[in-house]
């Protein structure tokens, strides 16, 4: 039996969901450079994946096992560019919604296709991130953990 | 209908007309199991075996985040025990519960209600026994598979997408499981669920199976029950829901079947 694991639909999954005014990325459209005046949550292409891991749930060798496979994907978004705008308070509200908004369309999509069960894990960071031309944005850094079967 | 493994958050939890499902974070276990005897052969050796037909069934715990919302929160429906529940926990396979997906279901009594204390929420453990003693089944199994998910029905079922090919034909009876949880209409609103077969999936095939009905039945309150078909009914290879609406216009139930053997 040949494996498939759901890694490449899981994140054209999470590409299209929608929240507005955010352009949620797939893995292939990893911006080099945030864009002005658009918010945008893109794969972390400093540690996209982490926390792999498979067990094996069943009997068998090689591609014979049923197997669970889970990992956590990291993704990053930014909001506006850092010194951008005046009004900390201004920015910091908007961030909050736009990122309440973002973690509740994670949260009533738990079962995206190419995954059995998808959980926000953690945000670890809210404040100054970078894009990956390191220029410094107000944003935040967000884990999904995803459960997917293999066989 | 999807086949295939599952994972608990698809696993639903109705007990006497409640959609606990909300509440639960584990259930089981489930057992379906045959007591072993020791016998005393002539010879003088030890003999194992089972007794055919002495089977037990029951004995599960649902453990739920307790949530005291009056008459539908966990400690409403759970925090009595001492009665008799006829329970369905139907699996649904990694998406809702739909029909076709598999059931355990019975009339069980609940001998215990408790506080579980997890470290964050608090918990209860609802912990049911043996089924009912004065309505015990004919079979011993409790395994069976959805007719009709708990959604509502306006109308008879005229199709032929909503039924169960069971693949063969059986001769050995079954019982079916319902649950109505809600129904709109006038009066006590009242409306008759059943099961029915045909060897073919060709609506205008399907014939009522003989003791899988509800009769007329009062669905303004949440109920739930057991209904039986004969040992030795012939049960025909495709199942399907049937609902005959009395004075309710809308009902919302699930129903399950579980075939003799």
């Amino acid at each position: 039996m040949a494996i498939a694991l759901g890694l490449e639909t899981v994140l054209t999954s999470i590409a299209n969901l929608t929240v507005t005014d955010v352009q949620i990325r797939d893995i292939d459209e990893v911006p080099d450079a945030g864009e002005f005046r658009t918010s945008m949550l893109f794969p972390d292409p400093e540690g996209f994946i982490t926390a792999f891991n498979v067990r094996r749930d069943s009997t068998g060798g090689g591609g014979t096992a049923l197997m669970t496979v889970t990992y956590t994907l990291n993704y990053r978004f930014i909001f506006v560019p850092a010194g951008s705008l005046r009004n900390l308070a201004n920015i910091y509200g908007n961030l909050a919604a736009k990122l309440i908004a973002i973690i509740e369309e994670m949260l009533e999509n738990d079962d995206i296709a190419g995954a059995v069960d998808m959980e926000v894990q953690e945000i670890p960071t809210i404040g100054a991130v970078t894009d990956p031309s390191g220029t410094t944005w107000h944003g935040c850094t967000l884990s999904l953990r995803v459960t997917e079967f293999v066989n | 209908m999807a086949t295939g493994r599952t994972v608990l958050k698809w696993v639903d939890f109705y007990a006497d007309g409640y959609n606990l499902t909300g509440y639960g974070r584990t259930v089981g276990p489930l057992p379906w199991e045959y007591e072993e005897v020791e016998l005393t052969a002539g010879m003088g050796d030890p003999v194992k075996g089972y007794l055919p037909g002495e089977v037990t069934i029951g004995g599960l715990t649902y453990h739920a985040v307790l949530e005291d919302t009056a008459l539908v929160g966990s400690h409403a429906r759970l925090g009595n025990p001492g009665s008799y529940n006829v329970v369905m926990v139907p699996f649904g396979i990694r998406a809702a519960v739909e029909i076709g997906d598999p059931v355990y279901a019975g009339r069980f009594e609940q001998l215990a209600y408790r506080v579980v204390d997890d470290g964050k929420a608090v918990t209860v453990d609802a912990v049911y026994g043996q089924p009912h003693i004065t309505t015990l089944l004919n079979y011993p199994k409790p395994w069976g598979l959805m007719l009709h998910e708990l959604s509502a029905e306006t109308a008879v079922n005229a199709g032929t997408g909503d039924s169960v090919d069971h693949g063969a034909q059986t001769t050995a009876g079954g019982y079916m499981v319902y649950q109505v949880f809600a129904a709109a209409g006038a009066g006590t609103r009242t409306a008759t669920i059943k099961v029915q077969d045909s060897d073919t999936n060709v609506d205008g095939d399907f014939v009522d199976l003989p003791g899988a009905t509800t009769g007329v039945i009062d669905c303004i309150n949440p109920v739930a029950g057991i209904h039986q078909c004969a040992i030795g009914e012939t049960v025909d290879r495709w199942l399907r829901w049937q609902i005959v609406l009395g004075t309710a216009t809308s009902v919302t139930f699930a129903l399950s079947f579980v075939r003799g053997r």
